[in-house]
């Protein structure tokens, strides 16, 4: 009886079955869960009143208990509920349930005891969630402190200065960008000082203020303004400021981030200076055509002139002084329109040595009195080939850089070399080149006494727009080399603070193949007919007197049209045609075309006032033509014709 | 002979275990509507002495452990030990779950306390139908334990121990059942398996 009355007031579940699973115990905690009384249970079996236990997986092993068998134990997750038992919330309680065995005297009985395990299951889930949601916290945190960290690297190594400052000023963060920026790389940066009292320069109190009262109002700010390094000296900066803005919508801090713009605007200035020449030698061009046809008539005038004197030689000699100072004027046009070309490399064979010659004759134009020009010459032809303005571009240039450095020297000079390479004589050069020992150079050699050039700039000095020269391009070494290597040459620089030497290395051809540049003198032809085409009747009248002088028949177009016209009537009877490039209603190139249709093999010499290097690309794909540059010289155009109907 | 030292006597218990394990596959292959494999390993016989040091060899510094103590002709207890780090691997794969985390709560005791007494209730009643004895049992307990406080809390000098193997699925674990015997009750049990033997 006592056993009885402590099961009953058990807080555990507990029935006793007997070996026909009839219910003989069902204490007053299983009444209250199940919400039967144990009399209405009382002799009923226990798998009628719950089905399920007449699963093979309950039976087996409430059955091994009944015979003497060890315990069995249920669990929650592989037998969800032994007894269902609802709960307020219409969930099924959760239990362990054991089933022991009990002997009864012979009697072998099965006791289950029932634990609620409801709270517990509660208590762990909560304490589940509890956990979860630290983890994520946690989680969330880390992945916040990696982003801080990435950010931090990125910032920190950023290649604009940041800073990260108070509203008042007070800086609070700079990245290493900043420190190289303002020179405190090496030194001990303090945190803490204003950002708009050391840091900015150019602010006047007007912009000042705004800028505040831009980043106060929680907008950004944004413009150029100089920025003081560490030594006081400043740069101009492109500088950003923006608010930082805290949970509240208050603004806290402002981030700035500026970028050192001195080499851009550097850069900014060259590009100009170089529109500036572009447009420049635009205008050169054009005005050089009109001169040249002026020219042209003028030289031929003057030839025919020449001619007509022969009797008469005061007037003779004075008309070739004329001629000589015409000539001189072709030249410089010449000059000019070599500086307003584009780029197109014209080879031809000339004797180094007279150009060279020539060359200072023209380069003491552009020297100052100053200085000395000099020359140290080897006596000798050097024959070349190779294109003759672009290597006097070249040189000039190097001659305009020498007379930047040596002009404020003391008895300064500029001394203009050239000799044979002697490979054997110089074993640096050709240790640097190799090329220079396979082949014959001629070596110039530009020397000055000027400041010299720094070690750290003489690898930059070839770099299109490097300049060291406050009003300097910084091209004209840049298109040196260009002009140079397009020459086949190569070129060359060293420095000291003695003075600086430009060297310049250009192939010589082999001296039997050089020969035959020099003409014969030309010899006159008969019973050829030249069409000759120019719109400029000046040019075109001269041009004709000349032709006729040199013995050929002549016939004149005023235009493309005209010529492809006078072709369709007389197109057998012409030999050869002299066709401008620039005309009104059909260009020359146009004109050239549709003549070659009927006549294919009809030679043509493009006439050009321009520079040629602007007609040449035109040109090119005619067979049997070539381009020649206004004003012509008479025996210079003798030669070519014959060239074509030889 | 009053020690179970011969290795015949082994092979008998061994033969027994297997049958007894026949029985608990054929409950949890049921429960669980999943193919289980159990496989009994050799069993041997070590001092307590030893025991830290081939548990070690086998598992890490914890174990999970169900025991079972029983009473009557032969008094003891029987135990399940776990590997931890493939406890919670077991049970899901037993309980088609989804394994979110490692860590013990009550379901997962629940489960593999059900699981450990299946195991051990199918030894000792194929040793109980072999060997005729009378026990009464305990309740069943679940713990997590340190290989060296569980050397150290066993009273028994010596100790049968042999490897089971459970094959879920693709999964293949390797528990240890381990049997503390009183000494008295050591040396009846090899009497029982000798007299079985050429009975």
């Amino acid at each position: 009886m006592m056993y009885t009355d402590v099961l009953q007031s058990l807080s555990d579940g507990v029935c006793i079955i007997d070996q026909n699973y009839r219910i003989i115990f069902w204490n007053k905690q299983l009444e209250k869960w199940s919400k039967y009384g144990a009399d209405d249970l009382l002799g009923k079996r226990l798998d009628d009143v719950y089905p399920h236990l007449k699963e093979m997986k309950y039976k087996l092993r409430i059955d091994q208990v009944l015979q003497q068998g060890p315990p069995a134990f249920f669990s929650m997750l592989l037998h969800h509920h032994v007894f269902s038992f609802p709960l307020r919330d219409g969930s099924m309680q959760a239990q362990r349930v054991t089933v022991s065995p009990l002997r009864n005297g012979d009697e072998m009985l099965a006791l289950f005891t029932v634990v609620d395990m409801t709270r517990s299951v509660l208590r762990e889930s909560k304490y589940k969630e509890v956990l979860a949601s630290y983890e994520r916290e946690i989680e969330r945190r880390k992945h916040l402190e990696r982003q801080n960290e990435m950010l931090v690297r990125a910032v920190d190594r950023a290649a604009e200065a940041f800073v990260i400052m108070r509203i008042n000023g007070e800086i609070e963060y700079v990245n290493k960008a900043f420190l190289a920026q303002t020179g405190w790389v090496n030194a001990a940066f303090k945190l803490g000082e204003s950002y708009w009292d050391k840091y900015l320069l150019s602010l006047d109190d007007s912009l000042n203020l705004m800028v505040r009262q831009v980043v106060l109002a929680a907008e950004t700010w944004q413009g150029r303004t100089e920025i003081k390094r560490k030594d006081g000296s400043t740069f101009m900066a492109s500088v950003s400021i923006a608010p930082i803005i805290n949970e509240h919508g208050k603004v806290t801090h402002a981030v700035v981030v500026q970028e050192d713009i001195s080499e851009q605007l550097k850069f900014e200035m060259q590009y100009r200076q170089s529109q500036k020449q572009e447009a420049l030698a635009t205008l050169i061009g054009g005005i050089a055509h009109d001169f040249n046809n002026l020219l042209s008539g003028m030289l031929g005038h003057l030839y025919l002139a020449n001619r007509e004197v022969k009797d008469m030689p005061k007037t003779s000699v004075r008309l070739g002084k004329i001629q000589g100072v015409a000539n001189d004027i072709a030249g410089i046009v010449q000059q000019l329109m070599t500086f307003a070309r584009k780029d197109e490399v014209k080879r031809r064979k000339f004797p180094l040595g007279s150009f060279v010659k020539e060359f200072v004759r023209f380069a003491e134009h552009t020297v100052p009195d100053n200085i000395k020009l000099s020359i140290d010459f080897q006596r000798a032809d050097f024959p070349c080939q190779g294109d003759v303005e672009s290597l006097q571009e070249a040189l000039l240039n190097i001659i305009q850089n020498a007379v930047d450095a040596a002009v404020d020297e003391h008895e300064s000079k500029i001394i203009l070399g050239l000799h044979s390479w002697d490979t054997e004589g110089d074993s640096i050069w050709s240790a640097k080149y190799p090329a220079l020992a396979e082949g014959k150079f001629a070596h110039i050699t530009i020397e000055d006494n000027g400041v010299g050039i720094s070690s750290d700039d003489i690898h930059k000095v070839f770099d299109p727009f490097f300049t060291t020269k406050t009003l300097g391009s910084g091209l004209g070494l840049a298109v040196a080399i260009g002009n140079v290597k397009n020459n086949h040459g190569i070129i060359d620089i060293e420095s000291s603070t003695d003075g600086t030497i430009v060297h310049v290395w250009l192939p010589l051809l082999d001296v039997h193949a050089s020969a035959k540049f020099h003409h014969d003198m030309p010899t006159v032809l008969s019973d050829k007919t030249v069409l000759l085409v120019d719109d400029d009747v000046l040019v075109r009248m001269t041009c004709a007197e000349m032709l006729q002088a040199l013995g050929y028949e002549t016939l004149q177009a005023e235009d493309g049209q005209y010529a492809v016209d006078m072709m369709q009537e007389h197109g057998d009877t012409i030999d050869l045609i002299i066709m401008d490039m620039v005309m009104p209603r059909m260009v020359g190139t146009a004109a050239a075309s549709q003549i070659r249709q009927v006549y294919p093999d009809v030679p043509i010499i493009f006439a050009t006032a321009y520079d040629q290097s602007i007609s040449i690309k035109a040109t090119k794909n005619f067979a049997h033509s070539m381009l020649m540059s206004k004003p012509f010289h008479p025996d210079t155009l003798q030669e070519n014709i014959e060239a074509f109907l030889h | 002979m009053t020690e179970m030292t011969q290795t015949n006597q082994f092979s008998r218990l061994h033969s027994i275990c297997q049958v007894g394990l026949k029985q608990a596959e054929s409950v949890l292959s049921g429960m669980v509507t999943q193919a289980i494999t159990l496989t009994a390993g050799d069993i041997s016989l070590i001092e307590v002495e030893r025991l830290q040091e081939t548990l070690s060899n086998r598992y890490a510094e914890n174990i999970s452990q169900v025991s079972m103590s029983f009473e009557g002709d032969v008094a003891g207890s029987l135990f399940v030990l776990f590997p931890p780090e493939t406890t919670t691997v077991l049970i899901n794969t037993l309980t088609k779950s989804v394994m979110r985390n490692y860590e013990m709560d009550v379901f997962r005791i629940g489960t593999i306390t059900e699981v450990g007494n299946i195991l051990l209730s199918g030894v000792i009643a194929a040793v109980v139908t072999a060997t005729g004895v009378s026990l009464s049992y305990s309740t069943l307990d679940y713990d997590e334990i340190s290989i060296l406080v569980l050397s150290k809390q066993t009273r028994e000098q010596r100790m049968l121990l042999g490897e089971l193997m459970i094959q879920v699925e693709s999964l293949e674990v390797s528990v240890m059942v381990m049997g503390a015997f009183e000494s008295e009750s050591l040396v009846q049990l090899n009497k029982l398996l000798a007299k079985g033997e050429t009975s």
